[in-house]
């Protein structure tokens, strides 16, 4: 009977300690929120931690020790970022559900990829069986600035409708290296040649013009976009585009305007991005030898 | 009087040993009694205690959670957000290695993802359909003195070695970026086979992959052409080893009829512009549909 009498306590101890356990799993999970939305406090301790006295000696070991796992982890993700071009700046998971087989977590992501930034939020489901783990994302929200580039926004949308995530990343982290590879080209090339070259929208547009510095008339438009497809590929695309007065176009009876844009995708196929760029420069815009070593 | 004496004895001794017996019985009791109370004391003590600690706890999370709506609503009238109050520098440590932490992890999520090694590096080639994730591959890939593949668990006919040949020495990234398209795709392509098998055989039957690549699958599926049943046989076939949607969908039927080869173009569009399994599933309600309605037809022609 003694025995009997001891249950109902010996019962409340299991549940208090599992609500305890979970508890305490929500406690971190909300300090971490917290922490996560005033990220200055991340800076506010380091910064604190190098500049002061920290009297407890044992405090002091502790927290250079946490100080030397920060910089691992730092390292190590830099040479994630290099491996992979994605850089994260912000992160935070969170338990949704959790039971024996299966658990939903939140996650809120920042990050860039070169000079593009993204904002990730979404659900991934994590569920066990008898012989395999299996992990899927379930919801999929990105917010990015990408209104300039149509083919990238129809991109985004058409992942966060088929929640791929992994591809996001991939073709984004191309995407972005593409872009960077256009706006290094055009720069060099405005560099070499400043007199031809124009960049009315800047390096980072998707244009550039040609202009035979004897005949303002005439302009070449070298458009490029970057497209990515229904399977996440990106591909470049390059177009050359006359901008010809009329006057001139009535002159032209071998179709030689007519046939600009179609020769240039020939000249793409041999020459490749850069040569093809370079030898419609040189003949175009038929340059003195002073602009073309400046 | 052997006998009496033994009766004597055997009376007064088994009195006392009962005796004995007995007090050494409720000795026992009660300090089993006294040591259950301590016990029960000790469980009550224990119950107040852990309640004490969960209501903290729950008085914390309250605590942060309002903390966390007044960063929210902070957040969206666009001012600065002071520091969070009452955690140390400790705990902000603490927190700041979670989020590397977890950052880590979520390489795994990006498809490229991998360690450090004394000798170079343990990549981690990671595969999606979707939002399912599915098989893994790994590469131990050696960078000093020379760079060099040391052991790997990718299939053999994804054509490693050409990749590596191309750009491993050069672009450790590029060769990684043209490896994933390789496997992505291939993991893709499987995962779609997989899922066919998964139909009913009324509906779908002889599935088989033409290779281990999965860039050749044959099958055979069933519809109702005017109320007809009819049974196509499809052959898909996936040009690009980077993709996992056919080029090209070639889909046969014995009947020469205008109505079955209409439905054969389209369905034919319909496999190269969709995953397999969704192609399937709209094939399937489709036809649904139209029995259902054949179905009322027929049943207001009854009445």
């Amino acid at each position: 009977m003694q025995n009997e009498l001891n249950h109902p306590y010996e019962d409340e101890i299991a549940l208090l300690q599992e609500e305890i356990q979970e508890l305490t799993r929500q406690y971190k999970e909300v300090q971490t929120e917290a922490a996560f939305l005033s990220s200055a406090n991340f800076k506010q301790a380091l910064q604190s931690y190098h500049g002061i006295h920290i009297p407890d000696q044992e405090r002091m070991k502790d927290t250079a020790c946490l100080m030397a796992q920060i910089e691992d982890c730092k390292n190590e993700l830099q040479f994630l970022n290099n491996l992979s071009g994605l850089e994260f700046t912000k992160y935070l998971k969170k338990t949704e559900h959790k039971s024996d087989n299966q658990a939903i977590y939140k996650h809120r992501l920042v990050g860039q990829c070169q000079s593009l930034l993204f904002q990730l939020e979404f659900q991934t489901l994590e569920s066990k069986s008898r012989d395999n783990a299996s992990q899927s994302v379930i919801d999929l929200n990105i917010i990015m600035e990408c209104r300039e580039q149509s083919d990238l926004s129809k991109f985004v949308s058409r992942v966060e409708e088929r929640r791929n995530l992994l591809l996001f990343f991939r073709s984004l982290s191309s995407f972005a290296e593409w872009c960077e590879c256009r706006k290094n080209t055009f720069a060099k090339f405005k560099e070499k040649y400043p007199l031809a070259v124009g960049l009315p929208a800047g390096a980072s547009a998707e244009y550039m013009t040609l202009r035979n510095p004897q005949n303002p008339g005439c302009e070449l438009l070298i458009l490029w976009r970057i497209h990515i497809d229904d399977e996440g590929s990106v591909i470049p695309i390059l177009d050359l585009l006359p901008k010809i007065p009329e006057q001139a176009v009535a002159l032209d009876k071998s179709g030689v305007v007519e046939g600009a844009a179609s020769g240039f995708r020939n000249l793409l196929r041999v020459f490749g991005i850069h040569g093809s760029i370079e030898r419609l420069i040189q003949s175009f815009c038929c340059l003195s030898d002073t602009d073309a070593s400046v | 009087m052997e006998q009496a004496q033994s009766l004597f004895r055997e009376g007064v001794l088994s009195h006392l040993e009962q005796l004995e017996a007995l007090s050494y019985n409720l000795a026992v009791k009660q300090e089993k009694q006294r040591q259950e109370w301590a016990a029960l004391r000790k469980n009550q003590e224990l119950v107040l205690e852990l309640r004490k600690k969960r209501d903290e706890l729950k008085a914390k999370i309250e605590r942060h959670k309002a903390e966390i709506q007044a960063f929210r609503g902070r957040e969206e009238a666009g001012e600065d957000h002071g520091s969070a109050a009452g955690t140390s520098q400790q705990a902000m440590l603490e927190l700041c290695v979670e989020e590397l932490k977890g950052m880590l992890e979520m390489h795994w999520l990006t498809g490229i993802s991998g360690k450090r090694t004394k000798k170079g590096v343990c990549v981690c080639i990671s595969t999606a359909f979707e939002g399912a994730y599915l098989d893994s591959f790994h590469l131990d890939i050696a960078l000093k003195p020379s760079v060099g593949i040391s052991r790997h668990s990718v299939p053999p006919f994804i054509p490693l070695e050409q990749i590596a040949k191309e750009h491993l020495q050069t672009d450790l990234k590029k060769f990684l970026s043209v490896l994933f398209e390789h496997l992505n795709a291939y993991a893709g392509r499987k995962y779609q086979f997989q899922q066919l098998q998964s139909f009913p055989g009324g509906f779908v039957r002889d599935a088989q992959q033409g290779n281990s690549l999965h860039t050749v699958l044959t099958f055979g599926y069933n519809v109702r052409v005017e109320k007809q049943p009819f049974c196509l046989r499809a052959k898909l076939l996936y040009g690009g080893v980077t993709r996992s949607l056919p080029t090209e969908a070639v889909i046969t039927c014995e009947d020469n009829r205008p109505s079955v080869q209409e439905k054969i173009s389209s369905h034919s569009s319909l496999f190269c512009q969709n995953p397999l399994h969704r192609a399937l599933e709209c094939i399937s309600s489709e036809d649904e549909t139209l029995n259902h309605s054949s179905a009322s037809l027929l049943g207001t022609h009854m009445f």
